[in-house]
């Protein structure tokens, strides 16, 4: 008898966990339906439209088709997002590295206040480091320009923003500003989980220096590392504000990236095509996905190598 | 041995040196402009001196209360406050019920919301979202915005706070059941003091997600000036008609960014643990 009622309440316990989960998650699954499942389907849908935000009817595949043959700009905004997260990447990942191999140095003194420093650019916003770089890359009298005209690297200012590659190099300058030291700090978790026995049987082996880094801190580091570039990756492929805030896709689109022309084309045109831009839209996270999933089936071809 | 002393005082210097020069060359591009915000305009063009011949305290009241900051600042508050909340209040409840709870479809829809974190399409679904906030009525207030960055946003915190539960021994969450204790009861009365430094970290960061959020601001805001925050109303200055003036804009800038900045002096610990203790690999 008494265990059959402690069985009884174990069951009405558990029944009760059940509703009460389903009461907590509810309103995240509604707002997740809502405003995250929806929104895709209805970009698949209208971009076999030309809904323009009032009317639109059914156009089969004409947007696509559209894209991939005759819409140069499209192609030349996934060129620059190209240019930018190369140039990025191979400026970002050294310096990140670097730094957190510096500040896990075993006899370094504050190291807190060190990191605590160098991190304080991730903390500001996207249009605070819009207008600071805007104001060191300023023709006249600009930091940058005087720095450069007084070491004779240049003889007269230089207008940054309104060439494509001098525009290109600030973008790239500010956006790794803002970025690289959450990717330090992740460098900086993985660097110490190191064991620090590893690197002493590798010191009797005679293993010191830069040796150390490329055969012992690189290779046990290596999980992480992929991580952290296949997110700084896909999250470079997304930029959009970075470039907004500087150039808004000038001099004449030449430093426009994909986000940002399709933006456009929703929000701020006077004759919107929305069903244009979702079909944009569509091919451009395809285009992500794809990349993730050959970087990803890369990465482990190479471990296989290694 | 003595050389070998040597090296060692040479490779401490050499690092210490390049720390240094590194924290230099980070932070003097925000140290310029705070600077040079305290300039008279005419002095900023002419561009000569590094200190300013007088330190113009009115520039920051121009912006203060002509250039619009007032509101924006206190459009801010309340916005990052309440997005900062309701995230500490709901998410902690789903990172527990994730972590402890038994129900059917507890898989499904944890892998779906898994999927969608890196299935992020960011802007590509914002116009669809705008609709939606519309046909709510929700799209000229900051209400909206609040909805929008809760739940558009990513389900990291949830899994941050999962993690972290657990690793707390399920020997607690029995022993009070047994006490009587319901199974959200548990939750509010052992769980979540146990919970607090997870919950600082998620309050600082989702704080300063909201303060410093710009793009699905600037588009609900575009034809709602009253609504702006301070990162839109920055970016719609430096655009704007006001622009070129660098007396104004730059003592904006600093208003925008100060807050935040002291928030992460004091409480730095939860902005970068977060980072450094190895989530990532989760």
């Amino acid at each position: 008898m008494q265990k059959n009622t402690k069985k009884k309440s174990s069951h009405k316990y558990k029944k009760n966990v059940v509703i009460q989960s389903y009461l907590v998650l509810l309103p995240q699954i509604v707002g997740f339906f809502v405003f995250s499942i929806y929104p895709i389907f209805w970009v698949v849908k209208y971009s076999f439209t030309d809904y323009n935000g009032f009317k639109g009817q059914f156009v089969g595949l004409s947007n696509y088709i559209d894209l991939f043959l005759h819409n140069r700009t499209y192609w030349s905004s996934v060129g620059n997002v190209l240019i930018i997260t190369g140039m990025k990447m191979l400026l970002e990942i050294p310096l990140a590295f670097l730094l957190a191999m510096l500040l896990n140095w075993g006899r370094l003194r504050g190291k807190r206040a060190f990191s605590v420093l160098l991190f304080l650019p991730s903390v500001m916003s996207v249009s605070s480091a819009g207008m600071i770089f805007a104001y060191i890359f300023r023709t006249y009298n600009g930091m940058m320009n005087n720095l450069l005209i007084s070491l004779g690297l240049l003889d007269a200012p230089v207008n940054w923003l309104a060439g494509k590659w001098t525009a290109m190099i600030v973008i790239v300058l500010m956006s790794t500003w803002m970025t690289f030291p959450v990717n330090m700090m992740y460098f900086c978790g993985a660097v110490a989980g190191v064991p620090q026995e590893v690197y002493e049987s590798a010191k009797l082996d005679g293993c010191v220096g830069f040796k150390k880094i490329i055969y012992i801190t690189l290779p046990l580091i290596a999980p992480t590392f992929k991580v952290i570039l296949m997110l700084a990756l896909t999250g470079t492929m997304k930029v959009l504000s970075d470039v907004k805030v500087l150039t808004d896709g000038g001099p004449k689109g030449q430093t426009d990236v994909v986000m940002l022309y399709l933006y456009r084309l929703f929000f701020e045109s006077t004759n919107p095509r929305i069903g244009y831009a979702s079909a944009g839209s569509v091919i451009m996270t395809i285009m992500i996905a794809l990349i993730t999933v050959v970087y990803l089936k890369a990465s482990k071809k190479l471990d296989e190598l290694c | 041995m003595k050389s070998g002393k040597l090296v060692r005082t040479l490779k401490s210097f050499v690092i210490y040196f390049l720390l240094v020069a590194f924290v230099i060359i980070i932070l003097y591009p925000f140290f310029y402009s705070l600077i040079c915000s305290f300039k008279a305009s005419g002095e900023i063009l002419a561009g000569k001196q590094f200190w300013p011949v007088k330190w113009r305290w009115e520039n920051y009241v121009t912006a203060w209360n002509k250039a619009n900051f007032y509101k924006y600042t206190m459009n801010t508050i309340f916005y990052a406050t309440t997005v900062t909340v309701i995230s500490i209040l709901i998410d902690s409840c789903c990172g527990y019920v994730f972590a402890r709870g038994e129900f059917p479809g507890k898989k499904l829809i944890f892998s779906v919301k898994t999927a969608m974190m890196f299935l992020a399409l960011g802007s590509a679904t914002m116009y669809p979202q705008l609709q939606i906030l519309s046909r709510l009525h929700l799209h000229k207030t900051l209400w909206g915005l609040i909805l929008m960055t809760f739940f558009g946003g990513s389900v990291a915190y949830i899994f941050m706070i999962r993690a972290f539960i657990l690793s707390l021994p399920q020997e607690l969450d029995d022993a009070a059941t047994i006490d009587g204790c319901s199974f959200m009861g548990v939750f509010f009365r052992i769980i979540l003091p146990l919970i607090r430094p997870v919950i600082a970290t998620i309050g600082v960061l989702s704080f300063k997600g909201a303060w410093n959020d710009y793009l699905f601001p600037l588009i609900l805001t575009m034809s709602n000036p009253d609504k702006r925050t301070l990162a839109v109303g920055l970016y719609i200055m430096e655009n704007g008609t006001m622009s070129a003036d660098w007396s104004i804009m730059l003592p904006g800038m600093i208003i925008s960014a100060m807050p935040l900045i002291v928030i992460y002096m004091f409480l730095n610990k939860y902005f970068l643990e977060s980072l450094a203790s190895g989530a990532i690999k989760a």
